[in-house]
């Protein structure tokens, strides 16, 4: 293959680097079985799910500004809000870092939860459901994506979004956010209570936050002008993103309760009956969702906590 | 809990982690990072439905290729990054930092990252033994030009190397 002395050379120097092991196979089907499990536990522990998936892009749309890019200096926010889209943001060309202290943890009861959450689950009020739950806390879960040029440019081509430029200072620049602990209450009959603090956003202070979100929307096929939309309505009320994917057959509306108004999000089978129905919450001081199999119950034990 | 793998996913797995990891082994420090890396390469091949079929294997390479650099370059910037502050502490270096600074790679694996991208992804796929027409198929060039694209990327990193290094061999 060389033809000179200068190219075998360079051969001798890039032989220097030939890695001396020898790739696992096992270990790499663990590993994508583990990314895989990742992804579809979606539909069983959402909230924990899309808010590894989503609540990066709510920071992206936190901050509007166009000051240069300072990435030593971070500013952090609460997000209390929840707004639904009906996008798949799992396909943001965005590397995504997540870190958890562990897998689900028993717990004995309300105040073992407590000490281990650093917050006192809500327990639906006496009657609401027949028996004590099981209950398991989870994370906190940290999800750190860092934005590379050439991704995004790669998923703009794909997506024939030619005419969006990306700042090439962009290169780098990390978004942070931190969910949970969550706290899980797991009643009989597939009825689930899941609860956890609001999302903590960490973003670099003065990033084009709002520029930046609505490139990632064009990137992942949101038109140009619903992107800068989207982009402006949530930079102006930032908000936790709760991503359904468009293909998902749900029906999602906004529902009245004692409380206040929450998110009623129905799950259908192949048949259209309803598969799940769940109830989604966000205060300021705690987000919770509520999952059973229609949506009356759902409702009733969300007008039943707190 | 077994898992099952989407059929298309798992024989492409099957066929390809191996080499895929290779690529990205040679400019990461660890076999674990590499094959994290590699797996995320074919997750992102699995979600991205234009890059199946018959260009599969090119976009696994050329997308293992810009993963291996990106980590390259993210490495290098945490460095310059730490390096602001090596005058507050002066820490035993670690074995990491012993392995790297004391080793012909860490030379290699600068010089690559210098280069432009598209010389050092060619130079990746190059010494990893692909054949011509499997570079020209992963970088999406014409086969009749890969030989003198990788004999200008081979001039390239030989200058860039003996610039910062001299003639150390």
């Amino acid at each position: 293959m060389e033809t000179n002395h200068e190219d075998l050379w360079v051969a001798n120097r890039l032989a220097t680097i030939e890695p001396q092991w020898s790739p696992n196979l096992a270990r790499g089907r663990e590993l994508l079985d583990a990314r895989l499990e990742g992804r579809r536990s979606h539909s069983r522990t959402w909230l924990a799910a899309a808010a590894a998936t989503a609540a990066v892009c709510v920071a992206v749309l936190a901050f509007p500004g166009t000051r240069a890019i300072a990435q030593e200096f971070w500013f952090r926010l609460i997000l209390n809000r929840v707004d639904v889209v009906r996008l798949d943001l799992s396909k943001l060309p965005l590397h995504m870092q997540v870190t958890t202290n562990g897998l689900e943890k028993s717990v004995r009861d309300i105040d073992e939860a407590e000490r281990k959450a650093g917050f006192r689950p809500y327990l639906p009020s006496p009657g609401a459901l027949d028996a004590d739950p099981d209950i398991t806390v989870t994370g906190p879960i940290l999800v750190e994506q860092t934005i590379h040029v050439r991704d995004i440019e790669s998923a703009l081509g794909e997506v024939g979004a030619s005419d969006v430029q990306v700042p090439a200072e962009w290169e780098g620049v990390q978004l942070r956010s931190e969910i949970g602990p969550m706290v899980a209450e797991n009643y009989a009959d597939n009825v689930r209570i899941q609860q956890a603090l609001p999302v903590e956003l960490s973003i670099p202070s003065g990033f084009e936050l709002e520029h930046f979100a609505a490139v990632a929307f064009r990137s992942i096929g949101v038109s140009s002008w619903e992107s800068r939309a989207m982009a402006q309505k949530f930079a102006a009320h930032p908000s936790w993103l709760l991503d359904i994917p468009p293909y998902a057959v749900v029906n999602i509306q906004e529902v009245a309760l004692r409380a206040g108004p929450v998110l009623l999000i129905e799950e259908f089978d192949q048949k259209g009956a309803v598969k799940q129905a769940t109830v989604v919450r966000s205060t300021s001081e705690r987000m919770y969702s509520v999952s059973s199999r229609n949506r009356e119950l759902s409702i009733k034990i969300a007008n039943a906590l707190p | 809990m077994e898992i099952t793998r989407p059929e298309g996913l798992d024989a492409i797995f099957r066929a390809h982690y191996e080499r895929i990891a290779r690529v990205i082994g040679r400019v990461t420090h660890d076999q674990a990072r590499a094959e994290e890396l590699a797996v995320e390469v074919f997750l992102k091949w699995w979600r991205n439905s234009p890059a199946h079929g018959a260009h599969a294997e090119g976009w696994l390479y050329r997308t293992a290729a810009r993963e291996a650099l990106d980590e390259l370059r993210r490495q290098t910037r945490r460095k310059r990054f730490e390096g602001l502050f090596s005058f507050v502490r002066e820490s035993p270096p670690t074995p990491e930092h012993l392995y790297t600074v004391d080793a012909e790679r860490h030379r290699v694996r600068t010089v690559l990252g210098a280069l432009n991208r598209r010389q050092a992804e060619l130079l990746l796929l190059w010494s990893q033994g692909l054949s011509y027409q499997e570079i020209a198929a992963a970088l999406a060039v014409n086969s009749n030009y890969v030989g003198s694209l990788v004999s200008r990327a081979r001039e390239a990193f030989r200058k860039e190397y003996l610039k910062r290094y001299g003639n150390q061999s």
